[in-house]
C-alpha cells in the first residue's frame, strides 16, 4: 500500500512538473567569473542551483539510469557561464574525437540549444568530452565557426567527465538571456537501449524541440542563499525518483534482488552489501543534492561484482610435495576433495603454487577440466621474492617446470588471460563487431592487435587460429619486415584438427618478441578467404588464442562469424566510389593485397588513389579492374613537391615566386635529405595569378604529365587535398599562431590594399593585417588561393585528366570564391558520422549551401567505417587495443548499416562516395555497400542527373528524412529506409505520376502497375527502392 | 512561482556593481516571501509551541498583496517559526539583511537559529523584540552580522518568535540577503 503510495505521489509529481510547466532555470550573477580549466572546483558554482535529472529521449518519458548528468548556469557580464558533470563510472569508455572537423559525429557529447526572447532560430552548441566545439544557427545554410572567445575546457574526475565554458551573448544572438528558451542534452554512445541521449528539458521530438524548451530566467542576485533548498525546488521530480530508487534498494526490493541473484556468489558481494546497508541507514536523512552520489556508489559497487566471471576447476596429482598453497593473484584457495575451484575474472589472472620438497622424487601433473591447454604452461623457479604471485611480476628468467624437481621450495606460476566475449577489454581481434560477416567466395582483412596483455617485455608471442573448413589464411608473408601497421609473423604453420566433431585449419603465427611492445599496439592483418561452400545465413565461431613467454596462456577465444551472399557491387560511369588511401600503407602479401582489392572492385568501389610510380598495388588494381587516381603530397598546390619537377625549375629561375611567411622568412630551397612531404615551400599567389600564370600552368601540365601519368596514363584522376587556411590551422578554431601564413610580399600587401580600397597611408604590417584585418585578409587570401587552384586544375584538365579536389564541408570561404572551378568536390560529408536519418538532415543542411547557393553538382563525400587506423594515430600509444574508433553510435562496426548509408550519400551529394582505405571495409561492409551500388549503377542516371523532390511521395507510416524521392525527367526514384530492428509496413502515395507509368520494387523484386498508391514492407535495418517510369 | 519574487529587489539591485570582480557577493533567501502557503516553506516550532500552548500561525487573505501569515498569541502561548531554508554562513565574512511587512498589534524577534557543520543546533540569534501597533502595513529592517553569534555555526535558519503575550500580528513580503565580503 505504502509502495503504490510512493508511486501515485511520485507519477503527480513528475507529470505536474516535467510535462505540464516549461521548466525555469535561474541564473544567478557570478560576483566573479570562475576560471574555465574544466575542473569545476570554483567556490562560485557550489553557489548556484544545480539542474539535474536527465530524461532519456527514449519516448518513454523516463530519467537516464544508467548515467547521470548535472549542470549548472551563471552569467557575468555579456557572457553566459556553464558547468556540466557527465557521469561516466568507466572513463575508459569515452569516445571523443578532437575536432568536429569533418562534421558532427556521435560522440559523448553535450548539445546545448539556446533560443534567446524574440528571435525564431535557435543555436545549437555542440561540445564533447575532449572540448571539441561545434555550433550552428537553425536552418543555417553553414555552420557558424566556432569563436575564439567561445572558451571551453574539458576534465575528469574519478567518476565523470566535465566540462566547463564561457560563452558570449553574441555567439548566441541575444542582448539579454533574460527569458532565453534552452536545452541541454547528452549524447552517450556507450549507453545501452534507450539511454543514448538524453536531455534537461522535458522535449517530445528530440533535443530541439523548441516549443518544449526550459527557459532562464535571469537573477541580479549572487545565487540563492540555500542552494541546495533551490536546486530541489527545481529538480523534485527527479529527487523524488532517486529517492524512491534508493528506498528500493535500502528495503532490499527488486532492485537489490536481482543483483543478489545474480552475483551473490562473487568474492566482492560484501561490497555491494555493505552500499546496501549504508544505503538503508542514510537515505532519509541526507540531502536530496546527495542522492545521486549515493546512488553512484551503489551502481559503481554493482558494476565491480558483475565484472565477467566464470569458474574453473583443476586437480592436481603431486608426488614428494609438502605444504603445498595454491593461489590465485596472491589469495590462498584450499583445495576440497583434491580439487581446486577458483573463480576467474575477465583480464590477467596470476595462478601460483608453492610447495616444497618432502621426498627425493618430487614431481606434480596439473589437470584442468576443459582447459587442457593450461596444464603444462608453467613456470618455476626454486625462489621467488616477495611480489612474484602479482600479475606484473616479470617471470621470465624462470624455467618451464621439469619433471621432477630437485630444489627445497618449488615455486610455480602462470598467467591466464581471458575474455568473455570476442570484444572484452583485453580483447585481440580488431574491429568490435558482434559478428563477422564473411561473403561467399570472398576475403575479410582482420586486424590482430598485437601488444603485451601483461604490460611487459615478452620473450616470445604466437598467436594461435582456429579456422572451420572453407576457410583459409591468406599468405602472411612470413619474414617479412614491414611497418607497425601490419606487421608480418617470423613463422607460420598450419595443421589439420577436430573441434566439435568438424575440420578445422590451426594456422600458428610466431611474432618477433621486439615487435610485441609492452605498451604500444601494432596491428599484423590476418587475410581470410571463404570459398563458396556453406550458404548464406550459416553461422560459426573462429577459435583463437596467444601464447606469451611459455606461461601465459590465452584460454581459447571464440569470433563469431555468418555467411553472406556473394559481394555483387555495379559498377558506376560517372558517380565515383574510391579510396583516398588507395595504396594501403599497411602493406601486405601480393596475395592479400589483390585479393583486398578484388573484393573491393566486386562491391563496385573501384578507384583507387595511388601514388603516382609503379608498384605492386598499381599492378594489382590494373589487373583487377579498378580505376587508378593519382596524388602525390597534393603537389603543387601545398608547394612543389617532386624533385627536379617543371614547378621547383620555375622557381629557381624566378626567386621573387618564393612566397613571403608572416614571420619575413622567405624558403627558397628545398632542404637537400629532407623528404618532399616535409617542404615548405610556398610561392606568391599575386605572381603566380598575374605575371608567371602561363610559365605556372605550363610547368604543373609538364610535372603532371612526366611524373604523374608517365607510369600509368590510363589513370583518370587527380586528388588534391585543400584543408589549409590563410591564417593556418584548421577551419575549426581561429588562428593563434600565424608564423607559416603566406604571402607577406609587398606585392600581395598592395593588391589586399586595392582589394579593401584602403588608402595608402593605411598600415598594412604583419601584425596589424592579423590583429585588424583577419577575415579580410582570409577572404582576400581565398579568391588568390581559388585563383592558383584555377590554373592548376586547367593545367590537369588540358592533360585529359579530372580533378578530385577534398577539402571540409564547411570551408565555405573557400568553397564561396572557388566556386567556378570545374573540379569534382569532395567533401567530408558526412565524415566521421553514421550517414543515419538524424545525419541525413546535416548533409542536406550542407547541400543548401553547396548545392543551392554554389550550384555545385555531382558532389564525392566520405564516410570512414573506423579511423584513423591507416596513419596509427590511435593504436601507437597506451591501450592502442582499445582506441579502434568505429565510427557508429556505439564503437561497434554494423556492416548493415552500409547498404543505407551509402544509399543516403549519393542521393544527397550525388557524385559519389570515398570510404578511405579498402582494409576498412571489414565485416561484411563489402556485401552490403556492394547491393547498394548496384542498385546504384542500374539508376546511375537518376542519381547523376535527378534533383530531389521528397514532396513526391507521401506516407502517413514514413517521412522525410526516410523518405527520399530522386526525380529525372518522367523517371523517379523513391528511397525507403528502416533504421529500426523490426520491419515497416508502409502505404505510399506518389503524387503526380503520369499515365501508363509502372513501378518496380528494386530489392523485393515487386512490380506495381498502379504506382499512385503502394504498400509494401521494409525489412528491419535495410533500404527498399522503387524505381517509376 | 510567486514565492520567489522578492519585493525590494530592485533596491537592492541599485547597489550592485557589475565590475570584474564584486567586493561583496549578494545572495537571496527565497523561502516562500509572500507567506502564501502558509507553513509550507516556513515551519512552525512545534516542540517550543506545545510546551506553551495558546498562539497560532495561521494564512489570513488580508495580505498587502494576497495573502499573508498571521500570528496570534495569549499571555501565556509563545509561537515560533523558522525558514526551510538551510543557509550556509561564515562568521568571519557574512551578514543578513532582513526586511518584513507588518501590521497588528504586539511584539515579535526576528533572527537565526545557528547550526554547526554536522546540522546540529547550536544557538538562537534573535534581535530585540520589534513592538508593533499599527492598522496599516509598515516595514522594517534589520541588519545582522553574524560575527556576534555563539560558538562555530556553519548554518543558520531565520526565525520568528513571539513571545508570551497577546498579539494579533500579519506578516508579509519578507525579503532577505546574505551578503559575503569577498576577498579583494
Amino acid at each position: 500500500m505504502k509502495k503504490t503510495l510512493y508511486c501515485v505521489l511520485f507519477a503527480l509529481v513528475f507529470f505536474s512538473h516535467a510535462a505540464l510547466h516549461a521548466k525555469e532555470y535561474p541564473v544567478y550573477r557570478f560576483s566573479r567569473p570562475p576560471v574555465i580549466d574544466g575542473k569545476l572546483d570554483d567556490r562560485v558554482w557550489k553557489k548556484l542551483p544545480e539542474g539535474r535529472g536527465f530524461l532519456a529521449l527514449s519516448g518513454k518519458n523516463s530519467y537516464a539510469k544508467e548515467r547521470m548528468t548535472s549542470f549548472r548556469i551563471g552569467w557575468h557580464g555579456d557572457r553566459l557561464y556553464l558547468a556540466v558533470e557527465c557521469g561516466e563510472a568507466d572513463l575508459r569508455n569515452i569516445k571523443a574525437v578532437e575536432s568536429y572537423r569533418d562534421g558532427w559525429s556521435m560522440d559523448d557529447a553535450v548539445e546545448l540549444f539556446f533560443l534567446p526572447r524574440g528571435k525564431e532560430r535557435f543555436m545549437q552548441l555542440l561540445v564533447n568530452a575532449r572540448g571539441a566545439r561545434w555550433a550552428k544557427e537553425q536552418g543555417a545554410e553553414r555552420e557558424t565557426e566556432p569563436p575564439m572567445d567561445w572558451i571551453v575546457a574539458a576534465g575528469r574526475t574519478g567518476d565523470a567527465w566535465t566540462l566547463e565554458m564561457s560563452i558570449p551573448l553574441r555567439l548566441l544572438g541575444a542582448d539579454t538571456l533574460d527569458g532565453m528558451r534552452f536545452n541541454i542534452g547528452r549524447n552517450m554512445p556507450s549507453g545501452g537501449r534507450g539511454e543514448k541521449h538524453a536531455c534537461w528539458a522535458p522535449v517530445l521530438r528530440g533535443f530541439a524541440d523548441a516549443e518544449h524548451f526550459a527557459t532562464l530566467k535571469k537573477q541580479e542576485f549572487n545565487g540563492p542563499a540555500d542552494p541546495e533548498l533551490e536546486s530541489h525546488e527545481l529538480n523534485k521530480a527527479y529527487d523524488t525518483f532517486l529517492f524512491l530508487r534508493l528506498r528500493e534498494i535500502a528495503l532490499g526490493g527488486r532492485a537489490y534482488k536481482e543483483v543478489a541473484a545474480r552475483f551473490s556468489s562473487a568474492p566482492d558481494f560484501g561490497r555491494v552489501a555493505a552500499v546496501k546497508k549504508k544505503i538503508a541507514g542514510t537515505y532519509q536523512t541526507v540531502s536530496k543534492s546527495e542522492y545521486a552520489a549515493l546512488l553512484r556508489e551503489w551502481e559503481n559497487a554493482v558494476a565491480a561484482v558483475s565484472v565477467p566471471r566464470r569458474t574453473v576447476e583443476f586437480s592436481l596429482r603431486s608426488e614428494g610435495l609438502k605444504n603445498t598453497v595454491f593461489l590465485v593473484n596472491g589469495k590462498p584457495v584450499l583445495p576440497e576433495n583434491g580439487k581446486y575451484r577458483f573463480t576467474l575474472e575477465e583480464g590477467v589472472t596470476a595462478l601460483c603454487l608453492q610447495a616444497e620438497k618432502a621426498s627425493g622424487n618430487a614431481s606434480c601433473k596439473f589437470d584442468f577440466k576443459n582447459l587442457p591447454e593450461l596444464n603444462p604452461r608453467w613456470a618455476y623457479s626454486p625462489e621467488a621474492p616477495e611480489n612474484w604471485t602479482k600479475v606484473d611480476f616479470d617471470d621470465r628468467t624462470w624455467k618451464a617446470m621439469p619433471e621432477r624437481f630437485r630444489s627445497e621450495k618449488i615455486y610455480l606460476r602462470q598467467l591466464v588471460i581471458w575474455n568473455q566475449k570476442h570484444d572484452g577489454r583485453l580483447r585481440c581481434i580488431n574491429p568490435s563487431v558482434h559478428s563477422w560477416g564473411f561473403s561467399l567466395n570472398s576475403m575479410e582483412a582482420l586486424y590482430l592487435s598485437l601488444y603485451s596483455p601483461t604490460g611487459l617485455k615478452v620473450n616470445s608471442y604466437e598467436f594461435q587460429l582456429d579456422l572451420p573448413e572453407g576457410f583459409r589464411l591468406l599468405d602472411m608473408e612470413a619474414g617479412a619486415r614491414r611497418n607497425r601497421l601490419s606487421l608480418a609473423p617470423r613463422k607460420v604453420r598450419s595443421e589439420a584438427l577436430t573441434i566439435g566433431g568438424k575440420k578445422f585449419t590451426r594456422y600458428t603465427l610466431r611474432y618477433a618478441s621486439s615487435d610485441i611492445d609492452e605498451w604500444r599496439t601494432a596491428d599484423s592483418l590476418l587475410g581470410i578467404s571463404r570459398d563458396n561452400t556453406g550458404k548464406a545465413g550459416d553461422r560459426g565461431n573462429i577459435f583463437y588464442s596467444r601464447r606469451i613467454n611459455g606461461n601465459v596462456t590465452e584460454i581459447t577465444g571464440a569470433l563469431p562469424y555468418h555467411l553472406l551472399p556473394p559481394v555483387n557491387g555495379g559498377k558506376c560511369r560517372h558517380l565515383i566510389f574510391s579510396f583516398y588511401m588507395g595504396n594501403m600503407p599497411q602493406a601486405m602479401s601480393r596475395e592479400m593485397t589483390g585479393a583486398v582489392i578484388r573484393s573491393a572492385v566486386r562491391a563496385g568501389v573501384d578507384l583507387f588513389n595511388l601514388y603516382p610510380n609503379k608498384s605492386g598495388v598499381l599492378e594489382l588494381v590494373a589487373a583487377n579492374g579498378g580505376g587508378v587516381m593519382f596524388g602525390f603530397l597534393n603537389h603543387p598546390i601545398w608547394g612543389p613537391k617532386i624533385k627536379n619537377g617543371a614547378v621547383l625549375r620555375l622557381f629557381s629561375e624566378h626567386p621573387d615566386l618564393y612566397a613571403e611567411y608572416f614571420s619575413g622568412k622567405r624558403s627558397k630551397e628545398s632542404p637537400p635529405r629532407t623528404p618532399p612531404h616535409k617542404w615548405r615551400i610556398q610561392f606568391c599567389p599575386s605572381l603566380v595569378i598575374s605575371k608567371y600564370k602561363t610559365a605556372f600552368h605550363d610547368a604543373v601540365k609538364e610535372d603532371y604529365r612526366n611524373f604523374f601519368f608517365r607510369v600509368y596514363p590510363e589513370a583518370k584522376y587527380v586528388f588534391l587535398n585543400w584543408e589549409q587556411e590563410p591564417w593556418t590551422g584548421s577551419i575549426y578554431q581561429k588562428s593563434t599562431k600565424p608564423e607559416d601564413a603566406f604571402c607577406f610580399c609587398a606585392l600581395c600587401k598592395e593588391n589586399f590594399r586595392k582589394h579593401m580600397k584602403l588608402p595608402p597611408s593605411a598600415d598594412l604590417s604583419n601584425p596589424v593585417i592579423f590583429r585588424k584585418y583577419y577575415e579580410e585578409w582570409r577572404k582576400f587570401r581565398y579568391t588568390q588561393d581559388a585563383a592558383v587552384h584555377r590554373i592548376v586544375v586547367d593545367a590537369i584538365h588540358s592533360l585529359g585528366k579530372e580533378v578530385l579536389f577534398y577539402s571540409w564541408s564547411n570551408h565555405f570561404g573557400y568553397w564561396e570564391a572557388a566556386r567556378d572551378i570545374p573540379y569534382r568536390v569532395f567533401l567530408g560529408c558526412p565524415g566521421n558520422g553514421n550517414a543515419d536519418r538524424r545525419q541525413q538532415i546535416g548533409m542536406d543542411d550542407y547541400m543548401k549551401f553547396h548545392q543551392g547557393k554554389l550550384g555545385r553538382k555531382n558532389m564525392v563525400g566520405q564516410r570512414f567505417v573506423f579511423f584513423p587506423q591507416t596513419y596509427g594515430w590511435n593504436t601507437e600509444r597506451k591501450d592502442g587495443w582499445l582506441q579502434f574508433k568505429v565510427m557508429s553510435h556505439d564503437g561497434y562496426l554494423h556492416p548493415e548499416t552500409w547498404k543505407i548509408e551509402t544509399i543516403r550519400i549519393l542521393a544527397t551529394l550525388q557524385g559519389g562516395l570515398d570510404f578511405q582505405n579498402p582494409l576498412e571495409m571489414a565485416a561484411g561492409v563489402k556485401y552490403y555497400v556492394g547491393e547498394a551500388t548496384r542498385m546504384i549503377a542500374q539508376y546511375e542516371h537518376i542519381f547523376w542527373n535527378g534533383r530531389r523532390n521528397d514532396k513526391a511521395a507521401v506516407s502517413n507510416e514514413i517521412a522525410y528524412p526516410d523518405l527520399l524521392v530522386l526525380e529525372h525527367g518522367a523517371e523517379r526514384l523513391v528511397l525507403l529506409f528502416n533504421e529500426s530492428a523490426a520491419p515497416k509496413r508502409v502505404t505510399l502515395k506518389n503524387t503526380g505520376i503520369r499515365k501508363g507509368q509502372t513501378a518496380r520494387a528494386y530489392y523485393s523484386g515487386r512490380t506495381f502497375d498502379n504506382p499512385e498508391n503502394i504498400a509494401l514492407t521494409i525489412p528491419a535495418n535495410d533500404a527498399e527502392v522503387i524505381h517509376i517510369q | 512561482m510567486k514565492r520567489l519574487i522578492a519585493i525590494g529587489t530592485v533596491a537592492l539591485c541599485c547597489t550592485f556593481g557589475l565590475a570584474a570582480g564584486d567586493s561583496i557577493e549578494t545572495t537571496q533567501i527565497s523561502n516562500d516571501n509572500s507567506f502564501d502557503k502558509v507553513l509550507q516553506y516556513w515551519r512552525a516550532n512545534q516542540g517550543q509551541m506545545k510546551k506553551r500552548p495558546g498562539g497560532a500561525i495561521t494564512q489570513d487573505p488580508g495580505g498587502r498583496n494576497g495573502s499573508c501569515m498571521r500570528i496570534t498569541n495569549t499571555p501565556a502561548g509563545f509561537v515560533a517559526l523558522y525558514s526551510a531554508a538551510l543557509i550556509p554562513m561564515d562568521k568571519k565574512t557574512d551578514t543578513f539583511k532582513l526586511s518584513l511587512w507588518v501590521c497588528g498589534k504586539g511584539a515579535f524577534r526576528i533572527g537565526f537559529y545557528s547550526y554547526d557543520a554536522k546540522k546540529k543546533y547550536v544557538s538562537s540569534e534573535l534581535e530585540g523584540a520589534t513592538a508593533v501597533d499599527s492598522g496599516e502595513w509598515i516595514r522594517k529592517e534589520y541588519t545582522v552580522p553574524t560575527s556576534k553569534f555563539q560558538g562555530n555555526p556553519e548554518y543558520v535558519r531565520i526565525a520568528i518568535e513571539v513571545n508570551p503575550g497577546t498579539a494579533d500580528l500579519r506578516f508579509d513580503d519578507f525579503s532577505g540577503v546574505k551578503e559575503t565580503r569577498l576577498n579583494p
